[in-house]
């Protein structure tokens, strides 16, 4: 037992100094979506660590709930000196302020911030515009559609506003096909909200969703599950679990997903025959921005090299090479003018979407919101709750947490 | 030179408790007492010299917070309908397995099987069996009966989870029962067949009353277990304890509130609260066993 002991006190040790061989040792870790994607991470650092001899990069990818690990990293004091942050989860972390402002590091590094897109930056912007993390690259939604249900119906071009896609929709069902596979969840909500021209938060950091533009949204989307003549149904409807799969199995002809799904297809069905169209305009137009960033903990003894290494990682040539995975569009308007879109020309709306997008994230209780909107959605869709009854009470319990005077 | 070699082995014994002990006290005891602690206050672990005192009021809210509310109800619910069936199967199992008839091991390993096996493949096994194109749907469509999302159904969900539950650890307790059943000497059965008991009587006045501490000791395990259950509702249902609340269950909510808000000191509120709630029952069955015992 002592001598366990003794050995997990010695390799704590030697983990948390930041020296060995006389180089210094930077702690990084981030999740992984696909083997691939640890892998090109991995060839990253190998290339770094020659490019500056001095720094030693320990790799330490985390599995499973990622916040959940990084709560008790920090709870200990060894949270790693560079890590993935997701923009959701971005703004409480700046508020618990565990993590380090880069705007000064990356002036003196001579970093060409405006190179990214600003709407991306956005995400990861504190109090008084601080930028506290650099974004590796982001995804908005999309209308996917199947392009043979779609042809056999006789649709030649994507819908592009709302009243098109209900005809297509109708058209759809008419040749037996079903027409959509959504979810009610969060970032659908966010988007439908947004399209009808209002949003879940207000600037000034109180709840939004209760507003006419924000329900008017929010009931188009429920109404699509209603009835008969419903045209949307969930994926758990058709016993899948993901709306992707409902539609990679035919099961429905459009989804509004991200960028994400193009790997899964690839290995799911690669011979699934998939356009991509910009989400249909509603009131206005409007998109959600999903990013993730490399951030740096306050903490780190090594902040220079921390900024070094994220600079690096966001840098061209690294997200040059990350886009590749196909998960992602580059957050570098540099890497997608250098012939993104030649190659990947269907990729184009998640990138034209950054315009009049905003980001996934509402404020420091995202979770709290994500909880009850979620809910609140799920009550109207089962029957359980009118429309105003069930997001009046998500209100009531969000309320307390969405003041103006805790504007982060 | 006696009380000198008393008071030595008296040390001995105490160096070799010391290791599990130190252990207790560190891993256990002083967490809960930390716990207790941040049970009065706002924290959370990201900035914890931001905590604040705020002495009761992390528990007052407890009783004004609805998911709450539901958590305690779905888990009450919950733990009255498995703890019985449980007990009943276990003890109908156990019955069965410790007779006479053929291939008993094969049984008794069968049964124990899912109490073994990890719960994170139970639960996955249960999410298909229970999805709309699953077996089980397949199953009453011999009947007529139309398919029904089990798990995203909040009227069937908790019921689907409560089978899966009685399922996997029916075992275990069918293993203590068994033993209580071994334990019964074969005499006093003996003495039955001379008095000329029939298999009911031998049972209910011989099997049954002879069990007693064992079936005490399987409905405290069971209550227990029952109240803190996690695995499985975390796994199927995402950590959400979704359709609407429908399978939220108080560990799962005290997860939430440390894992997901970060609410640390909240969270610690919630798990005093089912301490007590634990410990209640408990207090109530003991004192339930023991006042028949006296009768």
């Amino acid at each position: 037992m002592k001598k366990t002991c003794l050995v997990f006190l010695l390799a704590l040790g030697t983990a948390c100094s930041g020296k060995d061989d006389g180089r210094t040792v930077l702690r990084l870790s981030g999740w992984s979506s696909m083997p691939e994607e640890m892998q090109l991470l991995k060839d990253q650092i190998a290339e770094f660590e020659t490019l500056y001899p001095g720094i030693r990069v320990q790799y330490e990818p985390i599995v499973g709930p990622y916040m959940q690990k990084i709560q008790v990293l920090f709870a200990s004091g060894t949270e790693p000196d560079v890590f993935y942050m997701d923009s959701k989860e971005v703004t409480r972390m700046i508020y618990y302020g565990v993590l380090e402002p880069l705007d000064e590091h990356l002036k003196r590094a001579g970093e060409d911030v405006d190179d990214f897109y600003e709407n991306i930056l956005a995400a990861f912007r504190g109090p008084k515009g601080k930028l506290y993390g650099l974004p590796k690259g982001f995804s908005t939604l999309a209308l996917i559609y199947n392009k043979e249900m779609f042809a056999s119906a006789g649709i030649t071009r994507p819908p592009e506003d709302w009243p098109a896609l209900l005809r297509a929709a109708e058209a759809v069902r008419a040749q037996g096909d079903f027409p959509m596979c959504l979810k009610a969840d969060m970032k659908t909500i966010a988007l439908f909200a947004g399209l009808a021209g209002g949003g879940l938060l207000k600037e000034n950091n109180t709840l939004a969703f209760q507003d006419r533009a924000s329900m008017s949204g929010i009931k188009t989307l429920l109404s699509l599950f209603r009835g008969e003549n419903a045209i949307a149904r969930t994926d758990t409807d058709f016993g899948k679990s993901w709306t992707a799969d409902a539609f990679a199995a035919g099961d429905a002809a459009m989804i509004i997903e991200g960028m994400w799904v193009e790997p899964y297809f690839a290995t799911r069905s690669p011979d699934l025959k998939y356009g991509i169209a910009p989400v249909p305009m509603m009131e206005k137009r409007h998109n959600i921005i999903f990013t993730v960033a490399y951030v740096a903990s306050a903490r780190s003894k090594h902040k220079r090299e921390a900024v070094d290494l994220i600079r690096f990682l966001t840098g061209r040539q690294g997200q040059a090479k990350m886009v590749e995975l196909g998960l992602e569009v580059p957050s570098r308007k540099s890497v997608v003018n250098a012939g993104f879109l030649k190659r990947y020309p269907k990729r184009a709306p998640f990138i034209a979407a950054d315009e009049y997008a905003s980001p996934f994230g509402f404020g420091v209780h995202s979770n709290r919101m994500l909880e009850h909107v979620d809910k609140a959605a799920e009550a109207v869709r089962l029957g359980q709750l009118p429309l105003e009854k069930a997001f009046a009470r998500a209100s009531r319990k969000l309320k307390r947490f969405y003041r103006v005077e805790d504007r982060p | 030179m006696n009380l000198d070699r008393a008071r030595a082995e008296k040390l001995a014994a105490f160096l070799f408790l010391l290791p599990i002990l130190l252990t207790l006290v560190v891993f256990l005891l002083g967490p809960m007492l930390y716990a207790f602690y941040i049970s009065f206050h706002e924290f959370s672990f990201m900035v914890p010299k931001n905590s604040k005192f705020i002495f009761l009021d992390n528990y007052i809210n407890l009783f004004s917070d609805d998911t709450f509310l539901t958590a305690l109800k779905n888990t009450a619910f919950y733990s009255l309908g498995v703890v019985p069936v449980q007990m009943a199967i276990a003890f109908l199992l156990a019955v069965c397995v410790n007779s006479d008839i053929k291939g008993k091991t094969f049984f008794r390993v069968a049964f124990f099987l899912p109490t073994v096996t990890s719960s994170v493949a139970v639960s996955l096994m249960f999410m298909w069996m229970y999805s709309k194109t699953g077996i089980v749907n397949y199953l009453f469509s011999f009947f007529g009966i139309p398919a029904v999302d089990w798990l995203n159904n909040i009227h069937f969900a908790l019921p689907a989870l409560m089978a899966l539950a009685v399922w996997t650890t029916v075992g275990n307790f069918m293993i203590i029962y068994l033993a209580g059943l071994q334990e019964i000497p074969k005499s006093v059965y003996e003495a039955a067949d001379l008095d000329g008991l029939n298999a009911w009587q031998r049972l209910r006045f011989i099997t049954w009353p002879l069990l007693k501490n064992t079936t005490y000791f399987v409905l405290i395990m069971s209550t227990i277990g029952t109240f803190q259950v996690f695995d499985t509702f975390y796994i199927i249902t995402k950590g959400d304890g979704g359709p609407l609340d429908s399978t939220m269950t108080v560990v799962l909510y005290i997860f939430k509130a440390a894992f997901k808000h970060f609410d640390m000191g909240y969270a610690s509120a919630m798990a005093f609260m089912l301490f007590l709630v634990i410990f209640g029952l408990s207090i109530a069955q003991r004192l339930f066993f023991g006042r028949e015992e006296e009768a």
